[in-house]
């Protein structure tokens, strides 16, 4: 263990030797430097790993010159302090790295000796047990640091010094003020003793103006709201290394000695001061940053938020109004979250130096072209955003459940400023995927790749830490599996090997996993392996055109999904829920044009996934923070359910979330598409039977949410078709459709009884086996034609008979005409709908159904008959995967559609065994004849009768006309003329222009519209509001002052 | 089951019988309207006759091949779906494979069948005419699910023989006395779905010259005819069992049929015809606004 003395002495001789050491040339300082910075990381290191290991148990307590405390200074390290000064010479010295990687073009010495001396400061700044040494050592880094602002030596970074300068004076002040009349009401410097002498009682009186001053000085430095304009500037305009460390570790410096002072002080506003500022700078940073076009500042709002957000966790950790467990889990967040920030903000920053951004628009197909920046700009804009397995994930989960009740609107205004960091980074990523024309090959430093390798650490020890913390089990195979992908990532084999280790996954997982399809999970999980597997396996020709990571991030898709049904508490299927979000918004990111689809596909699934935290955090008791299954809810469960409905509702993209549905469906690789329609939006099925069954029981008014469910369903069913009928592409059409099969089986739900979960699983199959054989063969149409949109496509039939075929069936099972399988979802339904007496949400839903047909005609019709294009006359067969896919599927629905007992008996299991419900309302009678109360149906005979008639009739007709002259496809009765070519007389483009004329003002895209100037106003008003950064150093001042004046206001004589 | 397979074709071959006659009589009842002589009531036995001796020479696809046995198949089966004769084991038809639910989806069958068929001909007529059906349909839908829904819930059965039976005893327990107002929306639905002449889009001689069949001819035309023919009284069978009371015997049914025949024919007969999206809002106004009318009683009788 090295003396903590040593390190800050060293440090600073070192600091000023280096002007000597250039004598000796610059690689010697460079040498002299490096010493020093090993020796300070060791030096910490090893107290920090003492502390961590337990070697260490009690802080360290150094006395200066021997005098002991409160006459003389003392040094005192704990784990925190050593924390963070490992932290803030750690990113010191990858920074500094970067710097001379990049070429520093400033005066060497004089800038390597300031780095060491802001290192020096910060180190101090944290180890100090005193409250005018910590003044001089603040100094000490404020200097450095306006010394390194100003080293760029351009105007911009001159002038942000400058304003540095100023509120850093002010601040000083401030803090040094706050030292002097300390020691006037206590008679010490030394934070221990103070704390001892500092009585509550001393609060009524003027000493409250004294921590005050104190802690505000400190507030300036934290770049709180209003007063953070000069940090902005900052981040704008210095040399990112400067920033990285900036941002990265001395801003966390002074954060803990912010929070100590807080605490030796016997604070009594902490929470309040916290919320005051915290939220306040959090909240409005993320919005500033959604409107800004400086990709360095933007990075600062970002920065600037995230030590909002840490103030306000420090206030609740500091408060006492959190349990034990709710300390600990916020002591968590807080490391977290540091780390995850200094980690991933600095290699932000790193970035941009050297790939020479400034505006957004430079970040334009910047990791299309490299997968090393893909690779390392995605993985630290994933973990700023807050994606699973990053450590801010985890952070933010901590912090969230951690959070009391009574803390709602915290806990809500919290998950909005993250959708607001979501919305910003996403763009970023977004644009940087987007294609621009150049393909210079960027440059990036070793510095950049360590810090990215030490996120993926981090965010392994958050995993851990959180399951530790938790006590939360996940099964052991769902890891494994995992691990699978990430070998596919790392070592991206070729596509045809991954097809396969993906299929034998899928596979291994099945018979791994021990399942059991008689109940609700084993159902679910049967669905997404078995579906995952012949979805998988169906679309291999496709797969030369997917990015290589694609089969990678299809199975963590799948294995989270797997993870959700499995899940035996709220928590655990919330972090599969997220993870199953990212993942499959990175798959559907690699679609062509997909790059906004996938964004607003993100957004809209992070809104859900939210919902579902908040919701959470209300059903979560005081004892035990992770509420499973199986505990009886608390209060305010309506919300929590309410909440938590959303997120599944927003995943089954009813109205009015639909929003996302149309370009994700229709812009997402054609091969990830039938599992997002047959498979992921299933997941809001199995969400919505779980929170019905376990949540919705314990509502009051429970009767009054299911029949608003139940018309959400009706409604969503009824809209999404006509929305799919006016659709022009193929896949548009298919993605409303499925949203409007969703809402029938969200009708189900809805319905909680017996035979009307009967029908929700039901459909669930039915639906995933229709819509996937139709997604698969839209798959290999595309493989042919190169499109699906419908104007482009006719008379395929003569082409691509088989495709055909299993299209035809398909499309009859979804429109629900017997014999198929589609029928018997429809029958249940609503014989469920009839028992129920839900008379009027029956009619919507058949009327739904009967449009519906509308739009299946329409694809038949588009596709595959009227007048083959002359592009098309030698299109081959689609490939013999894709058609043993879809034609096993259509296979299926006739199966189903003949003996719907299969898969009855499997839901009647189902029910009885994971609902409790007790046999459905119905009965069979010969095993084929379903017989509810009020009416029957016969499936087998149906089927039988249909195909003996059909082919009696056939062979009649057959018989009948022997001789029969197949004739050419212009060959029609066209007024006497011979047309020309096939478009002019195929009909295929706004099939249902007449039927617009009638309703089409019930499509009009209101919701769109509606959410479209949410977001350009949010935009409009945080544009105007940022104007308070005028970037004038006189307004920046006036900030200070107003922000004085409101605290005095409200802490000293307590105007609110 | 083979006396119930003798039976259904004996009942198949009667309903193709009268189907046809019944259009000859339309034939003639539109002519005296407008004062012309008109061709005798068999003039349609007539016209099958011939079409099906003559054959056919050419075809566009498999599907076009297929369609006027999916339209015969269409037709045959939905009138074996519903019984014509409640409690009759010849004329009960297999009414044991579904109820009205099945009935109503199963009506689809052979019109998607000779759509797709007139489709893969490449006429353009044909799809539009297609999808004009299409749109009608999914506007008399809701008048019609409005009252069959309604009689449904008010008698709690959805099976055709549940619902005949709630109305035996009295002329005055006929639903089309019991329920007036639904009744009317289902009898306005009716207009529409017999392409009786306000709302008659799908063969629109004037604007898309036959729509669908365009390029059928000879025996598959008449396959057509016949299917079409059989659908009708199908759908009488439907409204009679719905609203009428069902019948006891043959003749019964005959007659009853005979009277649901008149109102779309002579409503054909005295209207002209509206455009697709005035029929589409006629019917999803005025029809269901009437038809709910019966739905407080049906409530209050829920309630008590």
């Amino acid at each position: 263990m090295v003396n903590p003395v040593l390190i800050i002495g060293i440090t600073l001789i070192g600091a000023f030797f280096i002007g000597v050491a250039r004598l000796w040339g610059d690689k010697f300082a460079k040498g002299v430097f490096w010493i020093i910075m090993l020796f300070d990381l060791i030096g910490i290191g090893s107290i920090l790993w003492g502390f961590l290991k337990g070697t260490i148990t009690e802080p360290i307590i150094v006395k200066i010159g021997g005098f002991a405390p409160p006459i003389g200074i003392n040094l005192y390290v704990d784990i925190y302090g050593s924390f963070v000064a490992f932290l803030i010479f750690f990113i010191g010295a990858v920074s500094i790295w970067h710097w001379f990687k990049m070429g520093m073009k400033e005066p060497q010495a004089k800038t390597i000796t300031l780095f060491l001396l802001i290192l020096m400061g910060g180190t101090g700044m944290v180890f100090t047990q005193d409250f005018f040494n910590l003044f001089v050592f603040i100094e000490i880094t404020s200097i450095a640091a306006y010394g390194l602002v100003a080293s760029k030596m351009d105007g911009h970074s001159l002038e942000a010094a400058f304003k540095y300068i100023v509120v850093g004076s002010i601040s000083s002040i401030f803090v040094l003020l706050g030292a002097v009349l300390l020691y006037k009401y206590t008679g010490s410097l030394n934070m221990a003793d103070i704390a001892m002498k500092i009585k509550p009682e001393m609060y009524s009186g003027g000493f409250m103006l004294v921590a005050i001053m104190f802690l505000f000085g400190l507030l300036i430095e934290l770049e709180v709201f209003p007063m953070n304009g000069w940090a902005l500037d900052i981040y704008q305009s210095a040399n990112p290394a400067v920033v990285a460390i900036l941002a990265g570790g001395i801003a966390k410096g002074f954060y803990l000695v912010f929070l100590r002072t807080f605490r030796y002080l016997h604070f009594p506003y902490i929470l309040e001061f916290a919320l005051l500022f915290g939220l306040t700078t959090y909240i409005i940073s993320q919005f500033f940053a959604l409107k800004q076009s400086n990709i360095r500042r933007l990075f600062g709002y970002s920065s600037v938020g995230q030590l909002g957000l840490l103030i306000l966790a420090g206030g609740f950790y500091l408060s006492g109004k959190l349990t034990s467990t709710g300390e600990k889990y916020t002591l968590m967040a807080i490391m977290f979250f540091i780390l995850n920030h200094t980690f991933s903000k600095s290699t932000l920053f790193f970035l941009a130096d050297s790939s020479n951004l400034i505006d957004i628009e430079d970040i334009r197909g910047k990791a299309k072209n490299s997968r090393i920046f893909r690779f390392l700009f995605s993985s630290s804009v994933f973990s700023m955003a807050g994606a699973p397995p990053f450590a801010g994930f985890w952070a933010k989960l901590f912090l969230i459940l951690a959070i009391p009740h009574e803390y709602f609107y915290v806990i809500a205004i919290i998950l909005i400023g993250a959708i607001a960091e979501l919305i910003y980074y996403l763009k970023l990523f977004r644009f940087s995927m987007e294609e621009n024309g150049s393909d210079k090959v960027e440059c990036y430093g070793m510095s950049t790749i360590i810090n990215v390798l030490i996120l993926f650490v981090i965010a392994m020890l958050g995993g851990y830490k959180f399951m530790e913390y938790t006590g939360i089990v996940i099964n052991k195979t769902i890891p494994i599996l995992f691990g699978i992908s990430a070998v596919m990532y790392i070592f991206g084999f070729s596509r045809t090997l991954q097809w396969i280790l993906s299929v034998i996954a899928v596979v291994f997982a099945m018979f791994r996993l021990d399942i059991n399809i008689t109940t609700l999970p084993g159902f679910f999980a049967y669905l997404i392996l078995a579906g995952g597997a012949i979805m998988l396996f169906a679309t291999y020709p496709l797969s030369k055109k997917y990015r290589p990571s694609f089969y990678s991030f299809v199975l963590v898709t799948l294995f989270s999904m797997v993870g959700i049904v499995l899940a035996d508490n709220w928590v655990t299927l919330f972090i599969f829920w997220e993870m199953m979000s990212w993942s499959s918004y990175l798959v559907i990111g690699q679609g062509e044009k997909a790059g906004k689809a996938a964004w607003v596909y993100m957004i809209m699934s992070a809104i859900g996934g939210y919902f579902m935290l908040a919701g959470i955090n209300l059903l979560s008791a005081n004892s035990n923070l992770v509420p499973y299954y199986n505990a009886v809810p608390l209060n305010g469960t309506l919300w929590a359910a309410v909440l938590i409905f959303g997120a599944f509702l927003i995943k089954m993209a009813t109205a009015p979330f639909h929003i996302w549905a149309k370009d994700a469906y229709g812009e997402s690789p054609d091969g990830f598409t039938p599992i997002l329609s047959g498979i992921l939006s299933k997941m809001g099925v199995f969400g919505g039977i779980i929170t019905v069954v376990l949540l919705i029981p314990h509502v009051k008014s429970s009767d009054v949410i299911l029949y608003g469910l139940g018309w959400l369903g009706a409604l969503t069913a009824f809209f999404m078709t006509l929305l799919a009928i006016f659709q022009e592409d193929a896949k548009k059409v298919l993605a409303y459709s499925s949203v409007g099969q969703v809402g029938y089986i969200l009708i189900g739900i809805s319905l909680a009884t017996a035979l009307g979960y009967s029908a929700a699983l039901y459909h669930t199959i039915n639906h995933f086996i229709f819509k996937g054989a139709l997604f698969i063969g839209l798959a290999g149409i595309a493989y042919r034609t190169g499109t699906t949109y419908l104007p482009d496509l006719g008379g395929l039939i003569k082409r691509m008979p088989f495709t055909f075929f299993a299209f035809l069936v398909s499309i009859i099972a979804l429109a629900g005409i017997p014999p198929l399988s589609g029928f018997g979802g429809k029958w249940l339904l609503y014989t469920a709908l009839l028992e129920k007496h839900w008379m009027f949400i029956l009619v919507v839903a058949m009327l739904a159904s009967t449009a519906a047909f509308l739009y299946s005609y329409k694809l038949l019709h588009a596709i595959f008959l009227g007048q083959l294009k002359d592009e098309h006359k030698n299109i081959k067969e689609a490939p013999m995967p894709i058609l043993l896919g879809q034609l096993f599927l259509a296979i299926m629905t006739m199966v189903f559609g003949a003996r719907p007992d299969f898969l009855l008996n499997i839901t009647e299991k189902v029910l009885v065994t994971s609902l409790n419900m007790p046999f459905p309302g119905y009965s069979h009678e010969g095993a084929y004849r379903i017989v509810s109360t009020i009416g029957y149906w016969n499936a087998w005979f149906m089927m039988i009768f249909v195909m003996g008639s059909f082919a009696i009739a056939l062979i009649i007709f057959w018989i009948n006309n022997p001789k029969i002259r197949w004739v050419g496809q212009l060959d029609i009765g066209y007024s006497g003329e011979v047309p020309e070519s096939p478009e002019s007389v195929h009909f295929g483009y706004e099939m249902y222009m007449h039927f617009r004329r009638a309703v089409g003002f019930l499509v009009k895209p209101v919701v769109d519209g509606f959410y479209k100037v949410f977001y350009a106003s949010i935009l409009s008003i945080v544009d105007y509001m940022r104007r308070i950064y005028t970037g004038d150093v006189n307004t920046y001042a006036m900030w200070v002052l107003v922000s004085l004046t409101i605290i005095l206001a409200v802490f000293v004589k307590g105007v609110f | 089951m083979a006396a119930k397979i003798f039976y259904a074709f004996l009942s198949v071959s009667g309903a193709v019988a009268y189907g046809l006659f019944l259009g000859g009589v339309s034939r003639k009842i539109l002519a005296r309207l407008q004062s012309r002589k008109g061709p005798t009531p068999f003039q349609n036995f007539i016209d099958v006759w011939k079409l099906f001796k003559k054959k056919t020479a050419i075809s566009h696809g498999v599907m076009f091949y297929l369609a006027p046995t999916f339209r015969i198949l269409g037709g045959v089966g939905t009138y074996l779906l519903i019984p014509v004769v409640v409690g009759s084991p010849y004329l009960s038809n297999f009414s044991f494979g579904g109820d009205l639910l099945v009935v109503i989806y199963f009506m689809v069958f052979g019109c998607l069948g000779m759509a797709l068929g007139a489709s893969e001909s490449g006429h353009p007529n044909s799809p539009i005419g297609v999808t004009r059906g299409l749109s009608n349909m999914v506007g008399f839908e809701l008048p019609f699910l409005i009252a069959v829904i309604g009689l449904a819930i008010a008698d709690n059965t959805i099976s055709i023989q549940g619902l005949v039976a709630a109305q035996q005893g009295s002329i005055w327990n006929w639903n089309i006395f019991r329920y007036p107002f639904l009744s009317i929306a289902g009898f306005l639905a009716m207009l529409g779905m017999y392409q009786s002449y306000p709302f008659s889009f799908v063969l629109a001689p004037q604007e898309i010259p036959v729509g669908p069949p365009t390029e059928y001819s000879a025996e598959f035309l008449s396959y057509m005819f016949t299917g079409r023919s059989v659908l009708g009284i199908a759908k009488y069978v439907l409204f009679m069992d719905l609203f009428l009371g069902g019948a006891h015997n043959v003749w019964e049914a005959l007659i009853k049929i005979f009277i649901l025949f008149l109102w779309p024919t002579f409503i054909t007969g005295v209207f002209p015809r509206y455009r697709l999206e005035q029929g589409i809002r006629f019917f999803w106004t005025y029809p269901v606004i009437i038809g709910l009318i019966d739905y407080i009683r049906i409530f209050i009788k829920m309630r008590g």
